[in-house]
């Protein structure tokens, strides 16, 4: 357990450095001051938080922040452990690299500084989701991330899509984000508390007296013999909780019966904005369920029942998510909307391996996770040069254009190939691991589904690039070649190394993904040792309520 | 009485978060669905602030006079976070009625109408001429 | 389509009555209006002004206060940012539009009784926002409510003397803007000052910290009448006035366009 004055100050620096911009804006037109600045937020925010992961990685150690100094239950308390402190470092790659395409994708366009703002802020937001500690500042996080991709999906406020598509995602999640702040109502009605791992430690009355929690059960009476009682009288309303929060955590990453916002929204959004949002926003949703359903309602809890059956409707959704989405990505005409499709099958496979609960299953989820979010956020802003230059999404439009940039082609082919799932890809081995994890189990039906689904998948990545490779170009006018702009070529090409790594050192990322889910599911008492060991710091000796 | 009164009074906000997800879900008219989502925070915050309400004789509010006595006080008063959180979520939730204000002016702007089924049609209604328009730039 | 709407919502509508009475009735715990407080809170009742042990207290009479800005305060400054996004968001739908600014304001707006009338108010107001802003940590109120008083004052100054009369005034979207960005960075650096104090003074420090910690002896206060308080929740809420003002004022400016000028 360390404090890492990093930790603490990442999100914050990012939220704040954003606010800048729009200030500078005032008093400065030049586009390459904002490039600059743009840029070196998001660098900043890489190094951080990669720096992060390796102290994490190199003291073996849980990070920790107690913001204004209280100890945890009381205050508020950032936790990086590996699997925040990987998640946090894609996110910020991702977006490093997405912010090298969006400064040359913005270089005619109007109000680039508040799609940079917008950025940065959903950057923030997301960093905070996965590095908070605290359910209510969850919902906070969860709320940032919601309003600027609501912004970002509005952005181009002259069109109608984009328009009518913002207004149903965002009537739509803000009802289901007022839902979450019920949930956590109810939650903290029931066990007094909000801090992640005092509800871990609250829902598991058998380890209380095993380990020495003792500064941690100061904060709150209900850690006595009678917590089983306690949980026993609030299992209705904790149940309710759960499923209230696990239904919304499924919205905001487009699982099935909550999908339907996802083409529309993801689509109409600036290419920039759609690689972000399909590549990383709806992982917040998986991070956040995978806390609900590991961390702190995890397998030995007294809510097993409920949460076995939990577990088996996100399997029938996963199930039901990819196989329908995967036909109808394959039925689509437009290259964009064909991409929002894939996001919903790739959900449903994550959703599918964190419903087996098993070690295996977890681990394959969270490689599933990052591999699909780096190959998205590329195949995305590599269609978005070819939609720039043929000036349409249409695939029929598109037709033949691939030819004049045959090295953005060639990295659409590599990327697809990613997402199928074909070797030697990340995409390849995260899949394998999911079907190992189903045929372990024994599960037939999931197991057939990622097989099935992946073909019709590949079905439509092979149109896609049938139709930009090979079909001789229709449209009559002839499109001048344009070069490929060097900012954004150095980021495909950094992105294309980076799943072809995911492949190459599979066998490396494979232990190391193990890992990560051996400690969220078997060693959980990590989490909450480490919040209790930091309460000890921080509390003064000889303080006690009179 | 006391429990007859409570019962009826939560019965009475599920109620409310009821009526304001049918809002939501099927009136169309835009401004509608944002009456009915303001009614739905307003009930959560409601129900929050009242979770932090003790049936004590008679509540106080959460503010240390000069002089108290602890232990009067903390029989006395009531639960200061509920009212903590309750405050973020009404900031939260005015950003949110804030953006989706503008949304629906622009919306009406554009397309002339504030029904929401009516937008989405002519939405996929425009779908060929919008294609061709989209991610345009100046020609260089 | 329709249909299938009013059946989804109708379904809703009876789970949710279930789901909720159910939940009100058969359970005594979770929903039931309780006797006593949780026991966190009495931790945080406790010690939020605790004068005989600084080092674990808040300084803050005004309890619900303290929670906001010292034991949650990431919470708030997130909140404000939320806010900070939407308004970004409102500016980023109206981006084209330019308004036209008409220079004989005088002539607009309402008769010169409600003009009148309206000065004084507004002197008035300004000196209670600023009152509510000052006193937040003492009685109920804070930055917030301070801001949004001074902004809904503001909003009767638009209706009756019309938006030019703003404009010309000098309080423009820009200056709006900048006042707005002006509230974040106080709030920002406030909330950076231990930090960095303890560079300076080569001890430990913590982000949002407000009173001297186990760990970090750093913490402003300041004596009033002979009570120590906590200055860092004043500096907390001032800023916060300026943010929350600053951004209402910017909706109220982007909203109050005639939708005449717009039509084209």
């Amino acid at each position: 357990m360390y404090i890492s004055i990093i930790l603490g100050s990442l999100p914050i620096l990012i939220m704040a450095l954003a606010f800048l911009l729009p200030v500078l804006s005032i008093f400065i037109k030049r586009k390459v001051v904002f490039d600059i600045c743009f840029l070196f937020i998001a660098f900043l925010s890489l190094i951080l938080s990669a720096e992060i992961l390796f102290s994490v990685v190199g003291t073996q150690e849980y990070l920790l922040y107690p913001f204004g100094g209280w100890p945890p239950p009381l205050g508020i308390v950032y936790v990086a452990d590996y699997f925040s402190a990987t998640l946090a470092t894609t996110i910020s790659f991702v977006i490093l690299t997405v912010a090298m395409y969006t400064v040359w994708y913005t270089r005619h366009l109007e109000g680039y500084v508040w799609l940079y703002t917008l950025i940065l802020a959903l950057e923030a937001g997301l960093l905070g989701v996965i590095y908070s500690g605290d359910i209510f500042n969850l919902y906070v996080m969860l709320e940032v991330v919601a309003i600027s991709s609501y912004g970002l999906v509005a952005f181009y406020t002259f069109r109608r899509r984009p328009l009518a598509s913002a207004a149903r995602y965002s009537i739509l999640g803000i009802m289901f984000l007022t839902f979450y702040f019920l949930a956590v109502v109810i939650i903290y009605s029931s066990l007094g508390t909000l801090n992640i791992g005092d509800l871990a430690l609250k829902l598991r009355p058998q380890i209380i007296h095993l380990q020495n929690y003792t500064i941690i059960s100061a904060y709150s009476s209900e850690y006595t013999n009678t917590i089983a009682e306690i949980l026993e009288e609030t299992a209705l309303p904790l149940s309710i909780a759960l499923l209230i929060s696990i239904w919304v955590f499924t919205f905001i990453s487009a699982l099935f019966p909550n999908h339907f916002w996802l083409p529309d929204a993801h689509s109409e959004a600036p290419t920039p904005a759609s690689a972000i949002l399909s590549g990383l926003v709806v992982k917040v949703g998986v991070y956040a369920s995978i806390r609900f359903l590991y961390t702190i309602f995890g397998p030995n809890t007294a809510f097993v029942h409920i949460r076995e059956l939990l577990l088996n409707v996100l399997m029938l959704l996963g199930i039901i998510s990819s196989l329908f989405a995967s036909i109808m990505m394959a039925l689509q005409d437009d290259s964009k909307r064909m991409l929002a499709y894939s996001t919903i099958v790739n959900i449903g496979f994550i959703y599918m391996g964190i419903s087996m609960g098993s070690v295996m299953g977890l681990a394959s989820a969270i490689y599933h996770l990052i591999n699909h979010a780096i190959g998205k956020a590329l195949i995305f802003i590599s269609i978005g040069l070819l939609i720039r230059a043929s000036r349409t999404r249409n695939l029929y439009g598109m037709a033949g254009i691939g030819r004049q940039y045959p090295l953005v082609t060639f990295i659409i082919i590599m990327s697809s190939l990613h997402l199928i799932g074909l070797p030697p890809f990340g995409g390849f081995f995260s899949k394998l691991l999911l079907y190992q994890s189903f045929i372990e189990k024994g599960a037939l039906v999931p197991a057939l589904t990622v097989v099935i689904a992946s073909a019709i998948v590949a079905y439509g990545y092979f149109k896609l690039i049938e139709a930009i490779w090979h079909t001789p170009p229709i449209s009559t006018i002839t499109i001048s070649r344009r070069p490929i702009p060097i900012l954004s070529g150095i980021s495909m090409v950094i992105m294309t190394a980076s799943i072809l790594m995911l492949g190459f050192f599979a066998p490396i990322i494979i232990d190391s993904v193990n890992a990560i889910a051996h400690e969220i599911v078997n060693e959980y008492t990590n989490y909450i040792e480490a919040i209790s060991k930091l309460a000890t710091i921080l509390t003064p000796k000889g303080v006690g309520l009179p | 009485m006391i429990m007859l009164f409570s019962n009826i009074l939560l019965i009475s906000l599920g109620v409310n978060i009821a009526i304001s997800i049918y809002g939501i879900v099927s009136k169309p008219n835009m401004v509608k669905k944002l009456i009915a989502i303001t009614i739905l925070s307003d009930t959560v915050n409601v129900i929050a602030i009242v979770i932090g309400y003790r049936l004590a004789n008679p509540p106080i509010p959460p503010i240390h006079a000069l002089n108290d006595d602890y232990r009067v006080f903390i029989t006395r008063v009531v639960d200061p976070i509920p009212q903590a959180l309750v405050l973020t979520a009404i900031v939260i939730g005015l950003a949110l009625i804030i953006f989706l204000v503008f949304l629906t002016l622009r919306i009406f702007r554009v397309f002339g109408s504030v029904n929401l089924h009516e937008v989405l049609e002519t939405m996929y209604k425009e779908l060929p001429t919008e294609v061709h328009l989209y991610e345009e730039e100046p020609s260089d | 389509m329709n249909i299938s709407y009013r059946f989804i919502g109708l379904l809703l509508l009876i789970a949710m009555i279930l789901a909720i009475s159910i939940c009100t009735t058969i359970s005594n715990v979770g929903f039931n209006i309780p006797h006593d407080i949780k026991y966190l809170s009495r931790w945080v009742i406790y010690s939020s002004y605790l004068v005989t042990t600084p080092i674990f207290s808040s300084m803050v009479p005004e309890i619900v206060n303290a929670v906001i800005w010292d034991y949650r305060g990431i919470d708030t400054f997130f909140e404000t940012s939320v806010f900070y996004i939407a308004i970004i968001a409102a500016i980023a739908l109206f981006r084209e539009v330019k308004i036209e600014l008409v220079k004989e304001y005088q002539y607009l707006g309402l008769s010169k009784i409600v003009k009148t009338v309206t000065k004084t108010l507004l002197v008035i107001g300004l000196g209670a926002a600023i009152s509510i802003a000052l006193h937040g940590h003492i009685t109920p109120g804070g930055g917030f409510q301070a801001g949004s008083i001074l902004a809904s004052l503001l909003l009767i100054v638009i209706i009756v003397f019309s938006v030019h009369f703003i404009l010309m005034k000098g309080l423009t979207k820009n200056l709006a803007i900048i006042i707005r960005s002006i509230g974040l960075i106080g709030l920002v650096s406030a909330i950076f000052i231990p930090i960095l104090l303890s560079l300076i003074m080569n001890t430990y420090g913590f982000v949002f910290q407000n009173q001297p910690k186990v760990m970090s002896p750093l913490g402003l206060s300041y004596v009033a009448d002979g009570h120590v308080l906590s200055a860092m929740v004043l500096l907390l809420n001032i800023f916060e006035f300026l943010a929350i003002f600053a951004g209402f004022l910017i909706i109220f400016i982007l909203l109050s366009r005639p939708t005449k000028e717009l039509e084209n």
